[in-house]
């Protein structure tokens, strides 16, 4: 298995599907709209984009496929995705690289514009 | 029953969600999701059933969702999908060929194992109709040329109608079978048809370049041949690294088919029933790699068949070079001639099958000894 760090950095969509899922797991619909909405509406994903990703991030084991509970036994069932171990490190990891950029980047601007 | 059912379960609902819009925003929602239901059917076979219900949903959804909004949302998330829509399933079709997939992780149920390793790949005899399916392309091929050499000297006015027709009705054939072959998941009887697609894909072209009148366009037609060449070569190592059989057979009969077509100053009678002889052979030998399925049952068949192939090109060449220009000094048949033809057409017979397999094992054997 390749190391986590050799996956990085995460294409922008790959990583708003992974942080979609990090609160629980949720299905396809919920996870289109919530990446709209934390992303400020800059990041739309279509639905093949969606489950092209899905499929990608289920071969590598980072997100897993699970029924979704039913509200109500009359519902019809639904897939749900929601990260797996291996998905939250590899998430944790690409966090932490961005945070490390931010933090460059705000120290070169804070020293060159005093 | 129980299918029809669900269905009409779901045509309610829909019903039912949908009549909070107007007359023109219900019927742009109903035609919008019918065509993305067809397009969809684009995606490779395994990757619809394991997420095509779920994409149709959920674009059901989105589409209601905006639908809320005005028609411009509607028509930006469209868009939106228009433009991701062909990529992906490119992006699909290039994985599933090439099995680039690996096995899915779930939890609760083993949903589609997307790729398998390549070597691992086990063909079982196949039926005879899959056997016929993977003969007839070399077979067809052989009856065309035939044709061509028995009516094509100009004395035939309905020839060039006649041969234009069966021309786009190979052609027709070839894309059907091709898009057949895509919808069954590439089956191994359609490695028969990789290069005779390709094939009549560089006459196509070639077609087209004479008829733009081009000074020299010969020069450009030449070129098709090694970029055809070429794109063998590389497609050949890409489906034998993922599947042996499949590569045996899509490279096993270029040698017969390059033979036949560089033979020269033949009587054009001999050379037709050359064409046809050869071609059945080579379809027989097609035909029984796909039936019987094991790949060194597969290996000795196709070695024989190039073999005998050789021996009757070595032979139409040294024996039948009868139709040579005026002027030209005679041509002497001679057995050492024969043999050394029969040798050379062995070596290119058995070298074209084999040196793949031995490129991919050396490449294996370092690859191996580098990463070791």
């Amino acid at each position: 298995m390749k190391p986590i760090l050799s996956y990085l950095p995460l294409s922008e969509p790959t990583y708003y599907i992974l942080l979609s899922l990090a609160p629980g797991l949720k299905h396809g619909y919920a996870i289109l709209k919530d990446v709209d909405e934390i992303s400020a509406g800059r990041v739309r994903l279509s639905t093949s984009t969606l489950y092209g990703a899905i499929k990608r991030l289920l071969e590598l084991g980072w997100i897993e496929r699970v029924e979704e509970p039913l509200a109500h036994p009359t519902e019809r069932e639904r897939k749900a995705y929601a990260l797996t171990p291996t998905g939250r490190s590899v998430l944790e990891a690409e966090t932490e690289r961005l945070s490390k950029l931010v933090s460059a980047a705000r120290l070169r601007a804070v020293g060159e514009n005093p | 029953m129980r299918l029809a059912c669900g269905r009409l379960e779901k045509i309610h609902e829909r019903a039912v969600i949908t009549e909070n819009y107007d007359s023109g925003m219900r019927l742009l929602i109903a035609v919008a999701s019918w065509i993305y239901r067809w397009i969809a059917q684009l995606y490779p076979v395994d990757f619809r059933a394991a997420f095509g219900a779920e994409m149709q949903s959920v674009f059901d959804q989105a589409l209601m969702e905006h639908a809320r909004n005005n028609f411009l949302r509607v028509l930006a998330f469209c868009l939106l999908e228009i433009k991701d829509f062909p990529a992906n399933v490119l992006r699909q079709h290039w994985q599933g060929i090439w099995n680039k997939g690996g096995k899915m992780s779930t939890i609760s149920e083993p949903i589609h194992n997307l790729g398998t390793p390549s070597q691992k790949v086990v063909h079982q005899s196949g039926d005879w109709r899959s056997a016929f399916l993977a003969g007839l392309p070399h077979f067809l091929v052989g009856l065309i040329g035939a044709i061509g050499k028995i009516y094509g000297s100009g004395a035939y006015p309905l020839y060039t109608p006649i041969a234009t027709a069966i021309a786009i009705a190979l052609m027709l054939l070839v894309v059907g079978l091709l898009l057949y072959a895509w919808r069954t998941h590439w089956p191994l009887w359609s490695a028969s048809w990789y290069m005779h697609g390709a094939w009549i894909v560089i006459v196509i072209l070639s077609l087209g370049i004479e008829r733009l009148n081009l000074e020299e366009s010969w020069r450009y037609t030449n070129l098709l041949l090694p970029i055809w060449i070429g794109a063998c070569v590389v497609g050949y190592f890409l489906i034998l690294s993922r599947d042996r059989l499949k590569g045996l057979l899509a490279i096993a009969f270029v040698f017969p088919f390059i033979g036949l077509g560089s033979l020269e100053f033949i009587p054009n009678p001999f050379e037709a029933w050359l064409a046809i002889v050869v071609s059945a052979l080579v379809a027989l030998a097609a035909a029984a790699v796909v039936r019987l399925g094991g790949f060194h049952t597969a290996l000795v068949t196709v070695l024989g068949a190039n073999a005998l192939a050789g021996l009757m090109l070595a032979y139409t060449s040294e024996y039948q070079l009868k139709d040579l220009p005026s002027g030209a000094p005679a041509h002497i048949p001679q057995f050492s001639g024969f043999l050394a033809l029969l040798g050379l057409y062995l070596l290119i017979g058995v070298g074209v099958v084999s040196l793949p397999f031995l490129v991919q094992g050396l490449w294996r054997f370092g690859k191996r000894g580098f990463t070791s």
